[in-house]
């Protein structure tokens, strides 16, 4: 038995042997076959999808470094423009940078799993803080007690939102690394690479809850613009990134079939979101007039505002002869005293017409509009002044005309 | 004797005018012989050397026959000293030429085998070209074979 193994082995030898002395080697063959197996390790490297895929590779780049170490000076030669180190480095350096790309997917895909955990909690919360907000606004009569436990929870949720969607930022961030947003389009490696089954179901649903939860809180309050200012720049950073990764993380999460029902709804939901934003200063101008006792027409934009502005003074302009003088000034008093002059043109003004919700034509509209009705229910006495002057003027030159009239008797 | 130094001097002068500026050493040898598959036209073109040469003269050559050249590959090498080595799968010959302005001039025609070659292949072995035909190996140069097996 073992005799046999030795003859195998021995013919075996022969044979190589034989065929090595045989077929005289072409210096061609040898270049063409480095070329060949070049490739073929560039294109292992490249389509490697796991760190497991690639290790296997770096034993093949050491045999096949050692296998043409002996025709060294035949492949400087031929090889052009690289030479045999230039080409061995270039092989070495791709397969660093590809396992440079896997461990960092790696640590990324880590931290997506912990910030995921805290994203999960603060949802949690911030459906708790919504539902006492959302209770507390729901309240007709509000003591002071109760106002001031709704604005600390507005600002616990306006605050835990943020950081939540600060989180989702990051996790964004994470799952698609810049090496693979900077791509124009992604490769099914690339895919591979950036998928995690575990987020498959995770990644768009936290988008959409993130905007979501940002609908109801607005929805579910009345801000002020620097809040109103602060969410639409949270706003815009959120769209933009969006607009710079949506598409691959649909391409990479969605499903086969829900590709573009997903990519509808989220920007969807960002449009919304955006039209709320605009919406929410609307509604919160409504609001100040409504704690004053005044009910304005509806209205969702500078337009509208306006007409409805101008419609209410029309109004109580033309009931002016009908109404009690004494209500009319109490209506005016809460309209322009306690709302117009308090809140709106301090507060909201600048916002409305910074971020172009207000035109400064329909500004200077409404406002030439309260100084009409001012000037109806409180005419201007100038013309008594002007008599009075008139009087005291006429009086006093007469007695200086009598007084130098009068003659002198001595 | 000065009536020679004078001579001499204007000898050297003439020769030193007249003489043809020459580099040296100089080497034109290719590392790896090309492999180039010749067009419908009989032309075969190298990329990385830029040149371009009609084969036709050379296939009929070799068959007597100027349709010969069709869907054939011709390898070709050129040695140290610039001289170029060109022969295919079948050729007896393999055809040594040397470039002159806008042609390949025939320098030697090299009888190898009265059953052409199989697999011909040629390797740079400074100063000469390995011919390499299955187990067949011989050095050339342009004059000729220069030892080897055949």
């Amino acid at each position: 038995m073992k005799n046999n193994y030795f003859i195998q082995l021995f013919v075996l030898l022969m044979v190589f042997g034989i065929t090595s002395l045989i077929f005289a080697q072409s210096d061609r063959e040898i270049v063409d076959k480095f070329k060949a197996e070049y490739t073929s390790i560039e294109k292992s490297i490249k389509d490697a999808t796991t760190l497991q895929e690639l290790e296997p590779v770096a034993t093949k780049l050491n045999m096949f470094k050692q296998e043409y170490a002996q025709h060294k000076d035949l492949l400087d030669k031929s090889l052009y423009p690289d030479k045999y180190d230039d080409s061995i480095d270039k092989l070495n350096k791709a397969y660093l940078l590809r396992q440079g790309d896997f461990s960092t997917i790696d640590v990324l895909q880590t931290e997506v799993g912990e910030l995921k955990t805290q994203v999960e909690f603060l949802n949690q919360r911030n459906n708790e803080l919504l539902g006492q907000v959302q209770k507390l606004e729901a309240q007709k009569q509000k003591d002071a007690k109760t106002i001031k436990k709704l604005e600390n929870l507005v600002a616990e949720l306006r605050s835990s939102i943020r950081e939540r969607d600060n989180l989702v930022l990051s996790m964004i961030d994470s799952l698609m690394p810049p090496i693979i947003r900077d791509k124009e389009a992604l490769t099914m490696e690339d895919k591979n690479m950036v998928a995690s089954e575990e987020q498959k179901d995770n990644v768009l649903n936290n988008i959409k809850t993130t905007i979501r939860d940002n609908i109801r809180f607005m929805k579910a309050t009345s801000l002020k613009p620097d809040d109103l200012e602060s969410i639409r720049e949270q706003q815009k950073d959120f769209a933009s990134k969006w607009r710079k990764v949506g598409i691959k993380l649909i391409e990479v999460y969605a499903e086969d079939g829900n590709k573009s029902e997903e990519l509808k709804q989220i920007d969807g939901l960002f449009n919304e979101w955006a039209a709320t934003v605009n919406r929410e200063a609307w509604e919160s101008i409504s609001d100040e007039f409504s704690l004053s006792g005044i009910e304005l027409r509806s209205f969702k934009n500078g337009d509208e505002f306006t007409t409805s502005v101008e419609m209410f003074v029309g109004d109580e302009l033309k009931n002016l002869g009908i109404k009690s003088d004494e209500e009319s000034k109490r209506i005016y008093a809460q309209f322009a005293d306690s709302t117009w002059f308090a809140t709106i043109q301090p507060v909201w003004m600048n916002y409305l017409v910074e971020n172009k919700l207000l035109s400064d034509e329909n500004k200077n509209k409404m406002e030439s509009k309260i100084a009409e009705w001012k000037g109806a229910l409180y005419p201007s006495n100038w013309w008594i002044y002007l008599i009075i002057a008139v009087a005291v003027i006429a009086g006093a030159g007469l007695f200086f005309f009598m007084k130098r009239k009068k003659p002198v008797s001595n | 004797m000065k009536k020679l130094i004078i001579p001499l001097f204007l000898l050297s002068l003439i020769t030193a005018a007249c003489s043809v500026l020459t580099l040296q050493p100089a080497n034109f040898s290719w590392p790896l012989e090309s492999i180039l598959p010749v067009d419908d036209n009989g032309k075969i073109s190298e990329d990385r050397y830029s040149i371009e040469v009609n084969t036709v003269g050379m296939f009929f050559e070799e068959f007597q026959d100027s349709l010969s050249y069709k869907s054939k590959e011709v390898r070709m090498i050129r040695d140290n000293q610039g001289f170029y080595f060109l022969t295919s799968t079948n050729f007896k010959n393999v055809y040594v030429f040397k470039a002159d302005e806008g042609k390949l001039v025939q320098e030697n025609k090299i009888f190898i085998s009265e059953f052409g070659l199989q697999t011909p292949a040629f390797n740079q072995r400074d100063p000469y070209i390995e011919l390499v035909d299955g187990t067949n190996k011989m050095n050339l140069t342009h004059k000729g074979i220069e030892g080897g097996s055949k």
